[in-house]
């Protein structure tokens, strides 16, 4: 693809996903404008107004509830697709998620028995649970390498592939222990699991930030060993790339970006699959273009969905999970078609 | 230039490669036959420091293992059969990977010299005018062709070939034969391959590593080594008979 070409691509995409934001915020079941949502975060932000002072009770709305809404939910989207990346880059497989090495259930194993025990943390306040779920999701995948280190050294793709899924289905199995053991909270889990950006505030987005942008630089400094390891481990070896180092490292962080979203939103699937290909299908597989691709692709997948949540079945809301699953399932299907058959013709994705 | 002493391979249940010795000089080709599983791969992988290995490997003088990974890849390149494709890189992205041993720092891109570099080595394997097609949209001969550029363009003193030529046809096998022997000569370097088919064998090495089951059989000249009495004794079947009676039945 033209250098320029490119380049203007990315800056129309930027634009795009700074719109389906406005439309994030602006949209929904109190029938507030856009102008109205403009001029209250320009005031907000700058001091600035602009034409009349809008009502109080729609200033609130708008800043309170939906600006930290859309705000989370498109850096949810955007941790969840830059963990995506790496996890799809690392496994060799375009069809991987961090899902696949347990991240989820661990968070939910986590979370539910933080739910179910009801242990009170006092130092993370009201971000307990999230603080539990994202612990849950880090220690899982470390346990999943420590497993797969010890099966094998190398680290190999179908080792960890493996290790990953046998870990998920254990502790799923371990989750639905608990809760039969404690019924009471099975409505509670349940519903933390289908994932949801409302009623979380400012604390939230501002929580996920940092997590983001640490995460995502990180991913970029490793963007050369990522397009390596695409060519596999021997080749990446050959061309110096420490794979086992760089593997932990990578997948650890992409633990950190997928725990921290599914701990502060619950588990919301398919947003990491689907991301990361629109991207590479826009942009093109180099990741040091793909990885601030994807997140802005994810953040705005994540935006646009929770809005079809709130807004599809007024007054009921959709949890955000399912929205996601609804678009993503087909979506997966005909990319495993399409996988199937080029490799047919003997071409790959 | 290279040397190896006492040297043993295997896969944690045991040996496969067992107490080899030799050296490859400077500016040779050196070829390692023998039959399917005699440890041709595991020694070559053991040679790219892939396989952990008892025994010495020395690259002008240096254990191999004491040079750091990202260093050694600035002086030994492995090319191997195609990997499975997944994603689409460009033919150019793809030969511009092999500067990753010369890259400083760790968010910095590749320099205007690394990407002469890279011009260059697609220039050498006749791969510029196709730079910016995807590396799933080209035949396998140009795919080779791009993996071999992207050796190339790591600069090394020694390049190890593990079965390149699987799946290429024999046009696309003799043309890369040709660009490895031009870079050979240019470069005065070494090359150690291990092919399947010994008429490749014959017509590019200098020398010939013969393997049985892990062990050394045989280490010579090229004629030597496939018209000697080994040969026959590891393949269980007179090799150069077959080959002399194929080459009847050809020019009949």
């Amino acid at each position: 693809m033209n250098k320029r070409v490119r380049l203007g691509g990315m800056g129309a995409f930027c634009l795009l996903c700074v719109i389906i934001l406005l439309l994030g915020m602006s949209l929904g079941s109190s029938g507030i404008g856009l102008n109205t949502t403009a001029s209250v975060i320009l005031e907000k932000l700058t001091g600035l107004q602009t034409g009349a002072a809008p009502d109080k009770a729609q200033a609130a709305i708008v800043w309170e509830l939906r600006v930290p809404r859309a705000l989370l939910a498109f850096l949810v989207g955007a941790a969840l697709a830059v963990s995506g990346v790496i996890t799809q880059s690392v496994l060799r497989n375009p069809l991987a998620s961090p899902y696949t090495m347990g991240v989820s259930a661990g968070s939910s194993l986590s979370a539910a028995l933080y739910m179910a025990v009801g242990v009170l943390l006092p130092v993370a306040g009201r971000l307990g649970l999230p603080f539990a779920g994202f612990v849950g999701g880090l220690v899982t995948i470390l346990l999943v390498m420590l497993l797969a280190s010890a099966m094998d050294k190398l680290l190999s793709v179908h080792t960890l592939i493996l290790t990953g899924i046998v870990f998920s289905l254990f502790i799923s199995a371990v989750l639905t222990v608990i809760l039969v053991l404690f019924r009471e909270n099975l409505q509670q889990v349940l519903l933390w699991q289908m994932g949801s950006f409302a009623m979380r505030g400012w604390t939230y987005p501002a929580v996920m930030l940092p997590f983001l942008l640490v995460g995502l630089v990180i991913a970029l400094a490793f963007s050369k060993e990522m397009d390596i390891l695409a060519f596999g481990e021997q080749a990446a070896m050959s061309v110096g790339v420490s794979t086992v180092s760089v593997k932990w490292i990578l997948l650890l962080v992409s633990a950190f970006l997928a725990g921290a979203a599914v701990s502060l939103s619950g588990i919301i699937g398919f947003v990491d699959l689907i991301a990361p290909h629109m991207a590479r299908k826009l942009f093109g597989p180099e990741h040091k273009v793909l990885i601030p691709m994807s997140a802005l692709c994810g953040g705005a997948l994540m935006v646009l969905s929770d809005l079809a949540a709130r807004t599809v079945l007024p007054p009921l809301e959709l949890p955000v999970g399912a929205v996601t699953a609804l678009i993503g399932a087909p979506f997966f299907a005909g990319l495993f078609l399409r996988n199937h058959k080029r490799q047919g013709k003997g071409k790959a994705c | 230039m290279l040397s190896i002493e006492d040297v043993s391979v295997g896969y944690g249940m045991g040996d496969v490669v067992h107490n080899l010795s030799f050296t490859v000089a400077q500016g040779e080709k050196l070829c390692i036959a023998g039959p399917n599983g005699c440890g041709k791969s595991t020694l070559i992988q053991a040679l790219a420091r892939l396989l952990p290995y008892k025994g010495r490997i020395c690259l002008d003088g240096v254990e191999i293992k004491s040079i750091p990974r990202r260093k050694l890849a600035g002086e030994v390149a492995l090319l191997t059969q195609i990997p499975a494709l997944y994603f689409s890189f460009s033919v150019k992205h793809t030969v511009a990977m092999g500067r990753y041993p010369h890259v400083k720092g760790r968010l910095s891109g590749l320099s205007k010299e690394d990407w002469d570099a890279v011009d260059s080595c697609m220039e050498q394997m006749g791969i510029a005018d196709i730079a910016e097609r995807p590396i799933t949209q080209i035949s396998g001969g140009q795919l080779q062709r791009t993996l071999l550029a992207r050796v190339l363009a790591q600069f090394p003193k020694v390049i190890l070939l593990d079965e390149p030529m699987n799946h290429l046809d024999l046009t696309y096998q003799i043309e890369l034969l040709e660009h490895l022997e031009r870079w050979q000569r240019k470069e005065n370097g070494v090359i150690v391959a291990v092919f399947h088919d010994l008429n490749l064998v014959r017509s590019f090495a200098d020398r010939v590593l013969l393997l049985d089951n892990g062990h050394m059989a045989a280490l010579d000249t090229c004629d030597r080594v496939l018209s000697g009495k080994e040969i026959n004794r590891v393949f269980e079947m007179d090799v150069a008979a077959w080959m002399q009676s194929a080459l009847r039945r050809w020019e009949k």
